[in-house]
């Protein structure tokens, strides 16, 4: 009897289970492939009456649009995104392995506290800071500038990275680095070449992490660009919503390649998602 | 931890930290050092000069900054803006959280069976997260507009619905609309992150309950729950302070609008202190006004942390 029991509640479950994650799946994946279509739809075809699921006329239109039409700069964008994404990175990061390393290895007085600040930092939320960075921003005259937004930005990417950095810094055995500095090595030079070279993974991961918050990020840099010289993508696109008017071929074009570096770096980090989600609170 | 077993060059090695205790101190503080100052440059230092502006009138544009005591407090806390927006806040958040949470749960225990492309289908529940705000938004604005009326179409073929939903244009649906959006976005969140909590809940466990005829509910109840509540925590407290502080999600949908139907603090500040009365002072009351609660969940968060490592401990 209870061996039958068992067998029936399985095949339920598995038949729930299957129930929900089609029903997940198609509301997942339909917005994304509704938008990947709409990019390679005719401009006639994106307000038809009867709403078009499948196209045998795909065009590249709307993205070449994206680079001619005479508004947007959309080549700015791109590189403004990049260069603004990769530079409070680069800060970060490098700046984050000092930090995390101190905070994984060294015990020294007000560590407890210092460990708190960055952790502080890192949940501190853009809309409570984003009115003080502004008038900061505006009286250093680094408004509308790259400079001022890689600043802004090393704000949530420094303290995110120095707290997944430390955690990651915590899994590497001490035993390795005490080992090599009975060898005669100083701790600095354990570090560098012990523990940092295990430590690349998370190191990679928290410049991968860091590169998508800044490249997806859109409150700072909606109130703190206004033109070409620094907007990035996601505030530059919202250029072809006018009024009311919406072009949705060229905003579905754009968001898909604003969308292709983001979801690239996630799947390259998938091992580590789970601690950079949470900033190393919890891990995968 | 594990613990290993004492050798001879353990106890050196506690000798060489005794020695170097000094230097620690030194090079911790000389490590910090570049850290530490820009976050107090870039966290601490805004902070406090949103506390000291919002004594003053500083007018978006203006170069006169006259001060003007509690004035801002007073406007702000008596004004018609602040305690709906609140309201609309803990709304927004506590309905998206809760749904989050159910969504990413259930996601999350049929992740953790064995089944023939699971990797394919967390990868693809995770997409909605890591597609970029602006992505994720625009593409529910276009489905949910009232000019192409895709999802009106979808959900009338289905039978669903009789006439058309006005989802982002009425004040009654709008918040529940730009919710349904903020679950779509954030519930892998929670899918991916009780998932790892999953893995980590003993499967001897589950057999020990199976043999003492504990029931499919019993089971989740006494075993899955108590195993991955630590996680559970961690993940509901921070997509709580991400929740309540969303922008851009809420921003590029709505507006804010129709009307005031989906101001939150976060775009009440905005709208204070760019848009309405262009009063950057008042706009930071906004935020310092936010500020307790966050400090509070904090805490919260970082007793949820030590719970968590001593759980794994």
């Amino acid at each position: 009897m209870k061996f039958s029991d068992l067998q029936w509640e399985r095949r339920l479950k598995a038949l729930a289970g299957g129930v929900w994650m089609a029903f997940i799946l198609i509301v997942v994946l339909f917005p994304v492939y509704w938008t990947v279509l709409a990019s390679v739809k005719e401009s006639k075809d994106l307000v038809a009456r009867v709403p078009l699921f499948w196209i045998t006329n795909p065009t590249f239109d709307h993205y070449l649009q994206l680079w001619t039409e005479s508004f947007i700069y959309f080549d700015k964008l791109t590189v403004n995104s990049l260069i603004i994404a990769s530079s409070s990175t680069a800060v970060s990061v490098f700046i984050a392995v000092f930090a995390g390393m101190a905070l994984a290895r060294l015990r020294f007085p007000g560590r407890e506290v210092l460990g708190l600040v960055v952790f502080f930092a890192y949940l501190v939320p853009a809309t409570l800071l984003f009115i003080p960075l502004y008038v900061m921003m505006a009286n250093f005259n680094l408004q509308d500038t790259r400079l001022g937004l890689v600043l802004v930005y090393t704000s949530f990417s420094l303290p995110f990275s120095v707290w997944m950095l430390r955690s990651y810094f915590q899994t590497i055995p001490r035993e390795l680095e005490e080992s090599a500095m009975m060898d005669g090595c100083t701790r600095v030079e354990a570090w560098l070449r012990i523990v940092l070279p295990l430590a690349a993974p998370g190191i990679v991961a928290a410049a991968l992490f860091s590169f998508t918050l800044a490249w997806n990020e859109f409150l700072y840099a909606f109130i703190l660009t206004e033109t070409a010289q620094a907007q990035t993508m996601p505030v530059g696109l919202t250029a072809f919503i006018q009024l009311d008017v919406y072009r949705w071929g060229e905003l579905s074009a754009g968001a898909v390649i604003s969308a292709i570096p983001a979801v690239a770096l996630y799947l390259l980090g998938q091992r580590f998602i789970v601690a950079g989600l949470t900033g190393g609170a919890v891990k995968g | 931890m594990n613990t290993v077993p004492l050798s001879p060059g353990q106890t050196n090695a506690a000798l060489v930290s005794r020695r170097t205790l000094s230097r620690d101190t030194l090079l911790g503080y000389a490590l910090m050092l570049p850290a530490l100052v820009a976050i107090l440059a870039l966290v601490a230092y805004p902070t406090f000069y949103a506390i000291g502006m919002s004594f003053y009138r500083k007018l978006l544009g203006a170069a006169e900054i006259p001060f003007v005591g509690l004035d801002n407090y007073i406007t702000v806390l008596t004004g018609k803006l602040f305690w709906p927006s609140l309201v609309r806040t803990i709304v927004f958040t506590l309905f998206s959280v809760a749904l989050k949470l159910v969504i990413g749960l259930v996601t999350a225990l049929v992740l953790n069976e064995t089944w023939r492309g699971r990797g394919l289908a967390r990868a693809a529940v995770l997409l909605p997260w890591a597609l970029p705000p602006l992505t994720a938004v625009l593409t529910w604005r276009f489905l949910m507009s009232d000019a192409t009326n895709v999802l009106n179409y979808l959900l009338f073929k289905a039978n669903l619905i009789q006439t058309p939903v006005p989802w982002l244009y009425d004040p009654e649906w709008a918040m529940g609309s730009i919710i349904f959006i903020n679950v779509w976005r954030g519930f892998p969140f929670f899918a991916i992150t009780l998932l790892a909590g999953l893995a980590a809940v003993s499967p001897d466990l589950y057999d020990a309950a199976k043999v003492d005829g504990a029931g499919i509910f019993q089971r989740f109840w006494n075993v899955t729950l108590p195993g991955i509540f630590p996680v559970l925590m961690v993940s509901l407290i921070l997509s709580t302070i991400w929740t309540a502080n969303e922008f851009g999600g809420i921003w590029l949908l709505t507006t804010g609008g129709p009307g005031q139907a989906t101001t939150t603090l976060g775009v009440a500040t905005y709208l204070v202190g760019f848009v309405g009365v262009r009063n950057l002072s008042q706009a930071a009351v906004y935020s310092i006004l936010a500020f307790p609660i966050l400090i509070v969940l904090v805490i919260l968060l970082s007793r949820a942390i030590s719970a968590r490592e001593e759980s794994v401990l």
